[in-house]
């Protein structure tokens, strides 16, 4: 037995073998979400790299596998990230039992998740970017059906992706030749600018950003939920893993300042750009650009400091994304995602109204939050680095809070324009519960804290730590 | 050694061909010649590549451009209709110049590009060709179809690059099953469209 036969091979084809019994949704829930819980048991308690004794037989659990050449590979380091991507995934298989999604979902999850962690595992890295392609392929179909609009965000999705890889692969390729000469500044130079347009595709990041806004605002809120945020993940992750691998590429200076002015430009427009939006959706997408502009900026600071805030900050988008997204799935059937249509939602659906409000926050950071205390490192931190800076940066900070209180504000106005009760009982709990687990975070962060140190430890070159 | 050197300007002729036939016909109801031209650029990238690969693995080039046509055609059967040569019309005659224009702003660049990836001449430039052909294709187009043909062109050029890139059986594995998803998804598309995406 091996790591990436037991979390990447088996949940991927197990997902591909679900879809069969796609049609009893809560059959497919109950197997996924025992697939998911003995992975996150296995991951949290038997050492990649051990000898497992099972009566008189005994199994040696390996940490890599060839296929045609090439290996994949799962460290003792990662379980921790393993167990959390299963444990995401479970959240999200178990939830969608009280919203409709399409029959598809469940078994989708499980194979997207497996398919990032084949990123995490593949070597070399670059062909993670590949699994990223066909983790993109197999979800289309869904969001094609799923679709609410003329689909022209899904073909973007699409050709963005292709283009991303396309570069990313290339620029993996080059960047493989610049290890063997990095003194040579032309190839050097062109190898950054192919790269980083490759991340300008999969990141979202101007002008390209608009892709994210349209397949968010056409497409189930409970499908690109997932997806968007589990490649948004994966991106970052191979960037990580580029920082990671190449030391040239982490003593580059140019690049980190690069990524701090692409970071405050897509923190500015983003947030800019939220504020004028009348979609929830589009909304979330335009916080998804700026949130994805405080990521690169951290990244671009080089700091152990910057770098927890960074790792913290992902995760913590991506617990709210998905309250979020389950609070916009309870809204009625047929709703267009508009703002002015959720004007005093909070009287007919008290419940989705504060996980909107709660989530969004969250993310952005307000006082009793889980992003409050990074979210002001953040700006403690763009100041340090230059006055001018900093003031450019909270700007769009504060841009994104005012685009919050607007939604806030719509939800919790006094004239009712909403239409009618959407959330039952199941769902009500449900997002209790979601409120309550950001409110945890908050009040009690020693797990979150642990947690973030061990996926840090993996990254000690790129932090400095 | 002669006759490859021809294989090579047949190849990279079928390429252009094939790539200048998509994109005149842009937007045309009955794409069935464009998806013979995707074909003949499967045909193209074969002869191209025939000094320097297999031919399992050409075979496996082949057979992936072919079956892609096939599949995003799956629609596009119409046996009862004759095939008709388009007439030359003036956005015909426009994207012809077009092209010819991209093509000799890829000879001026190609140069600069093949300093930094070691590809032969005539790939290099099929492989741009097609990449940037690909891309007004895709973005001139309203039509599912050849949005479909425009990114499995843009593709097919990265394709031909990083094949030589990356002698990987796994990479060269993972390329042909993006070629065929993308081709699958394209003919999934259209089937659910009402955007009259058939022959008439």
């Amino acid at each position: 037995m091996n790591a990436p036969l037991l979390w990447f091979i088996i949940p991927f084809f197990f997902g591909a073998f679900l879809l069969l019994f796609s049609e009893s949704k809560r059959l497919s829930i109950i197997l996924a979400s025992i697939v998911c819980l003995f992975l996150i048991a296995i991951s949290a308690t038997v050492p990649i790299n051990s000898m497992v004794i099972i009566g008189k037989n005994s199994i040696i659990f390996t940490d890599s596998m060839e296929i045609l050449g090439r290996t994949l590979s799962l460290e003792r380091a990662a379980q921790p990230l393993l167990a959390f991507f299963y444990s995401y995934a479970f959240i999200w298989i178990l939830f969608s039992a009280a919203v409709r999604v399409h029959r598809f979902f469940v078994p989708l999850v499980l194979m997207e998740t497996a398919l990032v962690i084949g990123v995490t595992a593949v070597s070399p890295f670059i062909y993670g970017a590949f699994f990223v392609q066909l983790a993109v392929l197999i979800a289309l179909p869904i969001f094609w059906s799923e679709k609410m609009k003329s689909g022209e965000g899904i073909i973007r999705f699409l050709l963005y992706q292709t283009l991303g890889l396309i570069f990313l692969a290339i620029g993996g390729w080059l960047a493989s030749t610049v290890e063997l000469n990095p003194s040579d500044q032309y190839i050097l130079k062109r190898t950054m600018v192919v790269l980083l347009v490759g991340f300008i595709f999969w990141l979202a990041i101007f002008p390209f950003h608009s892709w994210i806004a349209i397949l968010m605002d056409e497409s189930c809120p409970y499908l690109s939920g997932f997806v968007i945020n589990i490649l948004q993940f994966s991106s970052f992750l191979i960037l990580l893993y580029f920082l990671k691998s190449y030391l040239w590429l982490r003593t580059y200076d140019p690049l980190f300042i690069g990524l701090r002015m692409i970071g405050a430009i897509m923190l500015i427009i983003g947030s800019l750009w939220a504020v004028f939006q009348k979609s929830v959706q589009r909304l979330q997408a335009f916080l998804i650009v700026a949130e994805n502009g405080i990521a690169l900026f951290l990244l671009g600071l080089h700091t152990t400091q910057s770098f927890s805030v960074f790792i913290s900050l992902l995760f913590i988008r991506m617990i709210a994304s998905f309250f979020w997204a389950l609070a916009v799935k309870s809204l009625p059937e047929n709703f267009d995602f508009g703002l002015n249509s959720l004007q005093g939602l909070y009287r007919s659906d008290p419940f989705i109204s504060l996980t909107l409000i709660v989530s969004y926050f969250s993310t952005v950071g307000l006082p009793f939050l889980p992003g409050f205390p990074y979210q002001a490192t953040f700006l403690q931190l763009a100041f340090s680095e230059s006055s001018s800076m900093g003031t450019v940066l909270s700007i769009g900070y504060w841009l994104l809070i005012a685009a919050g209180f607007r939604l806030a504000v719509t939800l919790l106005h006094p004239a009712e324009k909403a239409a009618g009760k959407a959330e039952t009982a199941n769902q009500r709990a449900l997002l209790v519960i979601g409120i309550a687990a950001l409110f945890l975070i908050t009040f009690f962060p020693e797990p979150f804290n642990r947690f973030i140190a061990q996926i840090q430890s993996q990254f000690t070159l790129i932090s400095g730590g | 050694m002669r006759g490859l050197f021809f294989t090579s300007i047949i190849g990279g002729a079928l390429i252009i061909l094939g790539a200048l036939i998509i994109f005149i016909r842009l937007n045309q109801p009955d794409s069935r010649i464009s998806l013979i031209a995707y074909i003949l650029e499967s045909v193209g990238i074969v002869l191209l590549l025939v000094r320097i690969f297999s031919p399992q693995i050409l075979i496996s080039v082949f057979l992936t451009g072919t079956m892609g046509a096939a599949i995003l055609g799956t629609d596009q059967v119409a046996l009862h209709i004759p095939l008709k040569p388009d007439k030359v019309n003036p956005q015909g005659i426009f994207r012809l110049l077009l092209g010819f224009i991209l093509a000799v702003l890829i000879l001026s660049i190609e140069s600069e590009i093949a300093v930094w990836i070691p590809v032969p001449d005539s790939i290099l430039f099929c492989s741009l060709f097609l990449i940037l052909m690909g891309l007004t294709t895709f973005s001139l187009s309203s039509r599912l179809m050849y949005r479909f043909l425009g990114i499995l062109n843009i593709f097919s050029g990265f394709q031909l690059v990083y094949m030589l890139l990356e002698e990987s059986v796994l990479v060269f594995g993972f390329m042909i099953a993006i070629d065929l998803l993308i081709a699958l998804l394209g003919a999934y598309f259209m089937s659910g469209s009402q955007n009259g995406e058939y022959p008439t």
